[in-house]
């Protein structure tokens, strides 16, 4: 495999530092506390069996990984469909496993964001699919994202893919087609397989699957959104990061049927208190936020995160099927989508955050603020009051991936459910 | 009609018996590491301080330690309670400050003492009475002393530290460089009402403020929050049970 060069516009390969003790066990480790985390949910009556493939992907990704070597992705930026026409198969390693962090706290300082920590930590400390990775693409979304680019570099080939500042196509489209220009010729390097038209065409074709089978959900869930929980819709999400797309997509065309039935067979509801959720994504397996909400009797119905339905929602939206008209569509896709404050302005954010709590009529919106993600928890304080002067109530949560606070995050989600319902919001 | 209100709160735990909507028997005990020993505890001496006999009255449980030590009856948070125990108080505030032990609150009322919004402080110290206790044992005293200090002081101190840790450290340098304890204590109640405005700000500024929990004791801080919010405060009679007291009512409601 080739390493680049210095001055390429990637992160230099000149000197190498790649000095990471990993403790012993740690794989079991993560292991345990995956299985914990999945045993906290417990079991309730009518969850759609559908559900447990999911578990199985996220529990097992090598099981369900597709064929072909794998290349590491990071954020919610990097066109898949351009790594499969390289021949490579995505795996996306963004990860909130406290047991990854603490591996990461020998390099990165501890007022570092915790899932940059985390997911540097699940490269260097060869956890989940991390270790069979042939190369990472890596967005430099935020400042932690750029300088782990750097500090992963010394462990495994890392393309970098700079975003732009604002996500304005008008005026930043050309400079993003121009990275995943970039990209598509930086995979070819290392798999040796350019990605054509046709292998572009074939990509798109297949990842269509997965985005027809979520739009599918989407519309069986609409009906009767109290069949999943928020942590339901959020495992099927994960899996996504590692199974291979036709699999995926068969389970959840599946799980849509099954949701529809019950929908249809079942109660009309659970009496669960539907929420919106937005702000810092959710990785897997730092779950406590959505525990604890389901645990006092209210779920996500509806969410903004980039480890949710953000992840999924939106097609690629083809015209024209040249090479560069393919390229384009992907750009916009992976471009426009996107709600990640790094370059969306809060505005267009909080537009979305309306947008999604009348269409579900959710009683509320909380906001899932990661310590030291400052964008998020930045724009968190102007959607408070955005959302008062537009009557919806706002919660915002800070924490950690840890579980040292799940009590005192009790006490403000009980809370604010006993508002929204002393208000007649629900009924 | 008689009920009970017990609020097990991160230091103290509080209990009170409510006859016909009036405050009848009381009692304060310290949390510690057995919330439900010491929370039927509290209940027994309020009960005997109400001058009832043991016997087992409708009670709502609340506060930090409500999971743990309800007695198979309801739990509400303390939010929902102080809103409730602070407007049967003071029926005209529209916002509640709530300073315990280890978090401070910030609730708005609507008509009829509906919770329309609240903030709290995020899971670190700054700005409770932890971090009071904290800075009193760094300048070698307590609540009341910080406040006898802070009463003689000309001016106050400015403390940039917000984490009860580095505040600490703050002080014990503030300390070393000479500064009187008077301006050192004057600055950390500043500090603290500081933190607390900034949660007020949060849920948007009320017309009347109502001052609850162990803080409202103390008259420093009481004065430093009024300076920093630009308003006048009430503090109820008893401002370390109205959370309690709270709760009692929802119990009556049942």
């Amino acid at each position: 495999m080739r390493r680049s060069g210095p001055n390429d516009g990637d992160f230099s390969g000149r000197y190498r530092a790649p000095r990471v003790l990993v403790p012993p066990g740690v794989a079991e480790e993560e292991q345990k506390l995956q299985e914990s985390v999945l045993r906290s949910f417990g079991s309730r009556a009518g969850r759609p069996a559908g559900l447990e493939r999911f578990e199985q992907m996220v529990l097992r990704p090598s099981d369900f990984v597709g064929d072909g070597p794998l290349v590491g992705t990071f954020c919610n930026f990097v066109p898949e469909e351009i790594v499969e026409a390289a021949g490579a198969v995505p795996v996306r390693l963004c990860t909130g496993s406290i047991v990854a962090q603490s591996i990461a706290e020998q390099v990165l300082p501890r007022d570092a964001c915790p899932v940059a920590r985390a997911s540097f930590g699940a490269v260097v400390g060869g956890l989940g699919m991390a270790p069979h990775v042939k190369a990472l693409v890596l967005p430099a979304a935020c400042d932690a994202k750029r300088r782990l680019g750097e500090l992963l570099r010394d462990h495994v080939p890392v393309i970098a893919l700079s975003i732009p500042g604002r996500s304005d196509h008008r005026t930043e489209l050309g400079y993003w087609l121009s990275e995943l220009g970039r990209l598509a010729q930086k995979l070819a390097e290392i798999t040796g397989r350019t990605p054509t038209r046709a292998r572009l065409r074939d990509a798109i074709m297949r990842r269509r699957a997965v985005q027809d089978a979520f739009r599918e959900l989407e519309r069986a869930r609409r009906d009767s959104p109290h069949v999943l929980t928020g942590s339901d819709l959020a495992m099927v999400a994960a899996a996504s990061f590692h199974a291979d797309p036709l699999r995926w997509a068969d389970a959840c065309g599946q799980l849509a049927a099954e949701v529809r039935e019950a929908g249809r067979d079942g109660p009309l509801t659970d009496g669960a208190i539907p929420l919106v959720m937005t702000g810092a994504p959710l990785l897997w397996p730092a779950w406590k936020l959505y525990r604890v909400i389901e645990e006092v009797g209210a779920s996500v119905v509806a969410d903004t995160l980039c480890s949710a339905t953000q992840r999924l929602y939106d097609p690629v939206q083809v015209d024209d099927w040249s090479r560069s008209g393919m390229m384009r569509a992907l750009a916009l896709r992976y471009f426009s989508a996107s709600l990640c404050p790094c370059f969306v302005d809060s505005t267009a954010h909080a537009d979305r955050v309306i947008e999604l709590a009348r269409e579900w009529q959710a009683a509320g919106v909380v906001a899932h603020n990661l310590r030291l993600c400052q964008l998020f928890q930045i724009q968190s304080a102007r959607l408070r009051h955005i959302l008062r002067d537009e009557g919806i109530p706002f919660l915002a949560i800070d924490t950690e991936l840890g579980p040292e606070d799940v009590e005192q995050i009790r006490v403000r989600v009980e809370a604010f459910l006993e508002m929204v319902k002393e208000q007649g919001r629900t009924q | 009609m008689i009920t009970a209100g017990i609020d097990v709160g991160s230091v103290a735990t509080k209990a009170v018996v409510l006859r016909d909507g009036e405050l009848a028997g009381k009692a304060l005990l310290r949390t510690g590491a057995e919330p439900r020993t010491v929370a039927r505890r509290a209940y027994l001496s309020a009960l005997t301080d109400a001058g009832l006999d043991e016997c087992e009255l409708p009670s709502v449980v609340t506060g930090y330690g409500r999971v743990t030590a309800q007695m198979g009856g309801r739990t509400v948070t303390e939010i929902l309670s102080a809103a409730r125990g602070a407007y049967a108080v003071a029926p005209h505030a529209d916002g509640v400050i709530d300073l315990g032990g280890q978090d401070t609150k910030v609730i708005r009322l609507g008509p009829e003492g509906v919770v329309t919004d609240f903030a709290m402080n995020d899971k670190c110290a700054a700005g409770t009475g932890r971090f009071v206790e904290l800075m009193g044992s760094a300048l070698g005293t307590d609540l009341d002393g910080l406040g006898d200090l802070a009463a003689g002081a000309t001016e106050a101190v400015r403390i940039n530290s917000t984490c009860a840790v580095f505040a600490e450290s703050e002080v014990v340098s503030l300390i070393a460089r000479g500064v009187s304890r008077s301006e050192i204590a004057a600055g950390l109640f500043a500090a603290i009402a500081s933190r607390v405005t900034a949660l007020a700000a949060q849920v948007g500024e009320a017309g009347c403020y109502a001052f609850v929990g162990g803080g409202a004791r103390s008259r420093a801080l009481r004065s430093a929050l009024e300076a920093a919010l630009g308003k006048q405060m009430v503090v109820p009679a008893h401002p370390q049970y109205v959370v309690a007291l709270g709760a009692a009512l929802v119990a009556s409601k049942d």
